[in-house]
């Protein structure tokens, strides 16, 4: 596969503040990638400058080889769906999908079958005559969807496009929008803050902190193999453990000594990162090491149970676990197990992936 | 507020400020205006009830000729204003060019002087006497078509209202979120036909609420209409009914009264129209939205943009310059000389009497009243949702629709005897300022009050403050920016009020506007001059001070 969108080196100031520090990376055509982080990671800004709303100030933007920087937006042929929907209130829906068609000079027949075609694919099939002010907010969405996808576009731009709605129709949106998309094998680029909904829609996720680019590899690899302390941390939620390198070894500030090769001198301050689903309350092979924990609360939450405990050096440490295991008693004392080969490990300073 | 017991009501004070609000507002606004529409009723020979003055009105060659001229006039200055005022707003709004602050600061400017001043502005330059006319006919040997009668009172009102329709669509603009135009952009449309399609539209209600408020004005425009239409020889509705009210004291009353009712009826005729084609199709801003970053334009367009607007902004200012120079100019008869004295000045002194002490007297205890009440009426019609506020907030927009002339004509008329009687007072000037002027500061109160969180006062209450105290310490202050907003705009117009006094006046109760208009309408240039420059140096002193005290960024997007 070759590289059908590329960024590189993208750097962008907004005075003082340096919003994109150095960002590349590329995608292949049909690709699904959520570049995703906190807000102010800079991602919005980034799909801005792909989209050519912003002028990067370093840096390169080039679509099938070519550099795109000097282009306008409106010659790009990218389709964009907006997180505020951005949905022409003064045109109807079908007016709104059959925009991008009107402006590349579509005759009127072809854009009647393609929007008719379009509005069938976001099942908004009878709503061509509605306007704008009398749809929810999921259809309106759904007009976004359809007027982006209308125009073929080279490459679909999303900015949460999903922020805005229930949490009941942000699921359901999403699979329609992911299967929309494999359909029609549109290369996207979609933004988001919600991790959840990075896993669960894309290809690959970028995962951005600051302006820079931590990670970029497919959900599974993001979750399981954290490049990063952030990147552990902002997607799924981890225990953070305190710990010091030594020889071949790790020593937790909590007790246990974690067997790896930490490629840092002996000494170096180190944070441990544990799955809160990884630890249980009995070993389940003979490398499975030991933390003596006080429960501090039990939070029954149907199909599992979460403790929040403290280790012996003060530390906090949260356990998602069977309910079927029975509720312990707050200020209780137990064990906690977990593998050593689910630990991961960092450098305190800087949050570098050293084990 | 349903639900909520008799007693419970009638306990809470802002009960008896609406109630206190609309006495006020049928008092001073409605029964004049009824009174009005009674005297039209009643004929000319017999005391009989009838449409025989509408019939005279209709049936005269001479009162259908100002209905004409009002109309052709009201329509052409606005269609003029709107094509000044538009493409600045989107220009001003949407692109970044050499010289974009200066020129909004002389935007700004042009609306300082009163329309009549500029009016008369455009007589000293191309008026008979006209500097201009002189020199093209004395040097050049051109004659210049003359600038009075409708196409002078069109240019002028165009160039004096612009500002309306540059702020008002400026705000429109301001409220379409960015991601409209972006979405237009992305799916394939130049910038020029993403104007076109997509914001023009958007701002389309914008446009024709600042298009609606242009006609209005010019409509009712008494001294624009009686310097540059030479009073009588092209009448308008205006100076039809001032005059056939002055002709009528003492003589056969009803036809001032009927033009009245007339004018009244067209603007209340094109605020229903506005609003029926608005209601249908509702397109809400977002008071939050996100502005696109403008163009910074270059090279050929940027200097062809700054350009073209300085001279259409220069045009718009030259009344201000023309009128302050002409002021220290030497005057023999209707010529200006070109030299240089103070002479205007000591006549001018020499004669204004009380004129300048009335005019600061009553402007800023109207404005003082206007603040306050405007604030709690504002108040109580955003977050009252019965009857008595409903009727409020209607009653005190009728005076929006009333030319001013049209209000003194009733205030003369109903205020003359008892139970009110208060004609020939300063009392009858600064209500009729205050009752012109209330609609913008309830507007603006209201318009605040809307944005602020209910969340807020509930806490207030919820903490045990009593309703009056919660709305002093927690609105009145978070209120502040949006009420100096209006105030500066209600001071603007309240100072420069001359349609409805100069109906009400006596010689003592005159005002500096007034003493301006009668010297620029029949009276000495010179002084006149003088006059329209203190006037002017008045505003623009005060504007300054506004902004100063850090109103500058709400007046401009309040307007």
């Amino acid at each position: 596969m070759t590289d059908h969108v590329a960024i590189e080196g993208v750097i962008k100031r907004f005075g003082p503040l340096t919003v994109l520090d150095g960002v590349s990376l590329s995608l292949p055509k049909g690709e699904f990638l959520t570049l995703l982080g906190p807000s102010g990671c800079g991602k919005t800004t980034l799909l801005r400058i792909i989209a050519g709303f912003l002028q990067q100030d370093r840096g390169h933007v080039r679509v099938g080889g070519r550099v795109i920087d000097p282009e306008p937006p409106h010659r790009r042929d990218f389709g964009m769906v907006f997180q505020h929907y951005a949905v022409f209130p003064h045109m109807s829906v079908f007016d709104n999908v059959a925009y991008g068609l009107r402006a590349r000079g579509v005759e009127s027949g072809e854009i009647a079958r393609k929007v008719a075609s379009a509005l069938a694919r976001v099942r908004l099939a009878d709503y061509a005559q509605r306007f704008p002010p009398q749809l929810s907010g999921g259809q309106k969405q759904r007009v976004g969807l359809a007027r982006a996808i209308v125009i073929e576009p080279e490459l679909l731009l999303m900015d949460e496009p999903l922020s805005n709605l229930d949490a009941k129709l942000r699921i359901e949106m999403r699979q329609e929008i992911r299967l929309l998309q494999r359909e029609l094998g549109i290369t996207t680029i979609y933004v988001t803050h919600d991790q959840e909904e990075a896993l669960a829609v894309s290809d690959r996720i970028a995962v951005l902190e600051r302006g820079h680019l931590l990670q970029i590899d497919v959900p599974r690899r993001i979750y399981e193999d954290p490049a990063h302390l952030f990147v552990a941390d902002f997607i799924g939620g981890a225990n953070k453990l305190a710990a010091t390198a030594e020889d071949g070894a790790v020593r937790l500030a909590a007790g246990p000594v974690v067997r790896a090769r930490a490629a840092v001198a002996a000494g170096t301050a180190l944070t441990v990162t544990l799955r809160i689903e990884d630890l249980r309350l009995a070993p389940e092979g003979p490398d499975w090491l030991r933390l003596s924990a006080r429960v501090v609360l039990a939070s029954y939450l149907g199909a599992r149970q979460r403790l929040a405990c403290t280790l012996s050096d003060g530390s906090t440490i949260e356990a998602d676990l069977d309910p079927a295991a029975g509720l312990p008693d707050p200020g209780g004392a137990i064990d906690l197990w977990f593998s050593p080969v689910k630990a991961r490990i960092f450098t305190a300073a800087d949050g570098r992936r050293v084990g | 507020m349903t639900g909520r017991s008799l007693a419970a009501t009638l306990r809470d004070p802002w009960t008896l400020i609406g109630l206190a609000g609309v006495a006020f507002t049928l008092a001073f606004a409605v029964a004049p205006l009824l009174a009005l529409f009674a005297q039209s009723l009643v004929g000319q020979d017999c005391d009989c009830i009838g449409f025989e003055n509408f019939e005279i009105f209709f049936g005269s060659r001479y009162f259908r000729r100002a209905l004409f001229n009002s109309l052709t006039v009201a329509g052409s200055a606005t269609l003029l204003s709107l094509a000044i005022g538009v493409p600045l707003a989107i220009l001003f709004s949407r692109f970044s060019f050499p010289g974009k602050t200066a020129l909004m600061v002389m935007v700004v400017m042009s609306m300082l002087s009163p329309p009549f001043i500029g009016a008369y502005a455009w007589i000293i330059l191309f008026g008979r006497g006209g500097m201009v006319t002189l020199f093209g006919r004395d040097v050049l040997g051109i004659e210049l078509p003359t600038i009075y009668g409708p196409a002078g009172i069109s240019l002028a009102s165009a160039f004096s209202h612009y500002p309306i329709v540059f702020f008002v669509v400026s705000g429109a603009l301001q409220r379409i979120d960015r991601s409209f135009e972006e979405a237009a952009a992305s799916l394939g449309r130049k910038p020029t036909m993403v104007v076109a399609t997509v914001t023009l539209p958007l701002a389309l209600p914008g446009v024709a609420t600042a298009g609606l408020l242009v006609f209005l004005s010019t409509l009712a425009d008494f001294g624009t209409a009686n310097i540059l239409g030479e009073g009588e020889r092209y009448p308008v509705l205006a100076t039809l009914a001032y005059s056939l009210y002055l002709n009528e004291i003492g003589g056969e009353p009803g036809m001032a009264a009927t033009t009245s009712v007339v004018l009244v009826a067209i603007a209340l005729l094109l605020v229903l129209l506005l609003r029926a084609a608005s209601g249908r199709r509702s397109v809400v801003g977002d008071a939050a939205a996100q502005q696109p970053k403008p163009v910074t334009l270059t090279g050929n367009a940027a200097w062809i943009c700054a350009t073209v607007t300085f001279l259409v902004v220069a045009i718009a200012n030259l009344p201000l310059l023309v009128v302050c120079i002409s002021s220290f100019l030497d005057a023999r008869g209707a010529v200006f000389q070109p030299s240089f004295s103070l002479e205007n000045y000591q006549k001018a002194f020499a004669l204004i009497g009380d004129a300048l002490w009335n005019s600061v007297i009553y402007a800023t205890v109207a404005l003082a009243v206007i603040v306050v009440v405007g604030a709690a009426f504002g108040y109580y019609v955003t977050r009252y949702t019965g009857a008595l506020s409903r009727a409020l907030d209607l009653l005190v927009m009728v005076p929006f629709v009333v030319p001013g002339t049209v209000l003194g004509i009733g205030y003369a008329s109903v205020f003359n005897g008892p139970p009110i009687y208060i004609t020939g007072t300063a009392t009858i000037i600064v209500v009729v300022y205050v009752v012109r002027r209330l609609p913008y500061l309830t507007r603006a109160a209201a318009s605040v009050v809307y944005q602020i969180d209910r969340g807020l006062e509930e806490a207030s209450l919820n903490l045990g403050a009593r309703p009056l105290a919660g709305f002093r310490k927690i609105m009145v202050p978070l209120m502040r920016p949006g009420i100096m907003a209006g105030m500066t705009i209600a001071w603007l117009e309240v100072f420069n009020e001359l349609s409805a006094s100069i109906v009400l006046y006596t010689g003592a109760t005159r005002t500096l506007p007034i003493a301006a208009f009668q010297q620029a309408f029949n009276g000495d240039i010179g002084i006149a001059a003088a006059y329209a420059a203190m006037l002017v140096a008045i505003t623009a002193g005060t504007l300054a001070i506004v902004i100063r005290l850090g109103g500058a960024e709400q007046t401009l997007s309040m307007k």
